[in-house]
């Protein structure tokens, strides 16, 4: 595969994946925070 | 040849050699990193040591570094193989940072994680303009990650896809860290609004955060990151460690330790090591005049990258957000975070975002190591 062609690839793979794991962490730090909320 | 001869050319052997005019341009390279640390207060911690090391490495004979007449290799050589070869120093940086970050804003609006992730496109658009550019895959790569604006996960990469490019890599994430006050402004005033920079968010410092969710969070993204990228466990390993030390409560002598003694060695001999990798042979190339450039574009793109999905973000919020704050989703904390909080001041005295700013900043650091660990696993599959 030439570099242009990997580096395309790249992009459209690992993009939105790093959206989908961020998404994930958000998704799951907000369930930790109602899980576990602060005592007021 | 005569032992007069022999003696003449032990003894003078540094004189001839500096008759190598790349030797003197690499003095003055050397100068220059002194000049911009110190003077100029661009990295100074980094820079300083750097100078240092790319002058010791090219005086001739180059006893700093691997004798030319042969014997035991210098203790900057010895440094290289105990600390960068293996890519110890960038982890132990990382335990310091860990161990520096407070990810309280963080939990207290998760959703800043989504414009950490918009705001690392900078290594994918720089990688693809690396490979128009002629690099082969595995150096476009490596370039592109001076867009995660962190220079131990640059350093990380570097060392394991393009070892040879390990200096000028390293000096270019680190230079264009010390200048986000002075690329991201210009690039956030031309894609924003006055009326956008002047939007206004609530300061939530009186929102509580447990401290099981604080100890919990860097457990769970350590976990979660090395299943999807075990690659990245090193790098997202030690990070969290750090912060575990600093949440537990119950290790602050080993928490400061991390954040000022361990830090500072490692960096000193970082800083030292990496520059005595910069030789002429190295450095001296049209190479580095690309990677210099494609830096800029990896850093001009993050930023676009994150304030254009704030601005995105914006379309569908009923109570909109300062799009400038997407801007911090790099890395290059906490600069940006200050950056763009006082950018937000001068458009208006009474409009503080810096709580907003350093809680995406934050999210830049984790979404960095996330971006470096995919990018790690994905180079060997596309090459």
């Amino acid at each position: 595969m030439d570099s242009v062609t990997a580096s395309l690839e790249l992009l459209i793979i690992a993009y939105p994946l790093v959206f989908v794991v961020m998404a994930l962490f958000a998704g799951l730090t907000w369930g930790l925070t109602k899980l576990f909320p602060a005592k007021e | 040849m005569s032992n007069a001869s022999r003696v003449f050319q032990e003894l003078f052997a540094g004189v001839i050699g500096m008759g190598d005019w790349t030797v003197w341009v690499m003095l003055a390279i050397g100068a220059l990193l002194i000049w911009l640390g110190v003077r100029k207060g661009y990295e100074p911690v980094l820079l300083f040591p750097m100078g240092v090391g790319c002058i010791l490495a090219n005086i001739p004979g180059h006893f700093a570094v691997m004798p030319t007449s042969g014997g035991e290799p210098g203790f900057l050589t010895v440094l290289y193989q105990m600390g960068i070869a293996n890519e110890l120093f960038p982890v132990l940086i990382f335990i310091g940072i860990g161990a520096m970050c407070d990810f309280t804003p963080l939990l207290r609006a998760p959703y800043m994680m989504l414009f950490a992730a918009a705001a690392h496109l900078g290594i994918f658009a720089a990688t693809l303009c690396a490979a128009l550019a002629g690099f082969p895959f595995n150096e476009a790569a490596s370039i592109g990650i001076i867009g995660a604006a962190d220079g131990p996960t640059t350093i990380f990469v570097a060392q394991k896809f393009a070892t040879e490019m390990l200096a000028p890599l390293t000096v270019t994430a680190f230079c264009y860290m010390s200048l986000v006050p002075i690329i991201q402004p210009p690039v956030v005033k031309l894609l924003t609004t006055k009326e956008e920079r002047l939007i206004r968010m609530p300061y939530q410092e009186e929102k509580p955060v447990s401290q099981a969710a604080l100890f919990l969070f860097p457990l769970m993204v350590t976990l979660i990151a090395g299943i999807i990228a075990p690659i990245s466990v090193p790098l997202i390993g030690a990070l969290m460690f750090g912060n575990l030390l600093k949440v537990s409560g119950c290790c602050d002598s080993l928490s400061n330790c991390a954040q000022n003694e361990l830090t500072n060695l490692v960096t000193l001999l970082l800083g030292i090591t990496v520059g005595a990798t910069m030789t002429a042979e190295n450095i001296l190339t049209l190479q580095v005049l690309k990677i210099l450039a494609l830096g800029a574009v990896a850093f001009v793109f993050d930023t676009v990258g994150g304030l254009l999905f704030a601005k995105l973000a914006n379309l569908f919020l009923k109570k909109k957000i300062n799009p400038m704050i997407g801007a911090c989703g790099i890395s290059a904390f906490p600069i940006s975070g200050r950056v763009i909080s006082k950018m937000a001041l001068k458009e208006d005295p009474t409009n503080f975002i810096i709580q907003q700013a350093i809680g995406v900043n934050v999210a830049g650091q984790v979404a960095s190591v996330v971006a470096g660990g995919l990018v790690m696993a994905l180079i060997p599959v596309l090459m």
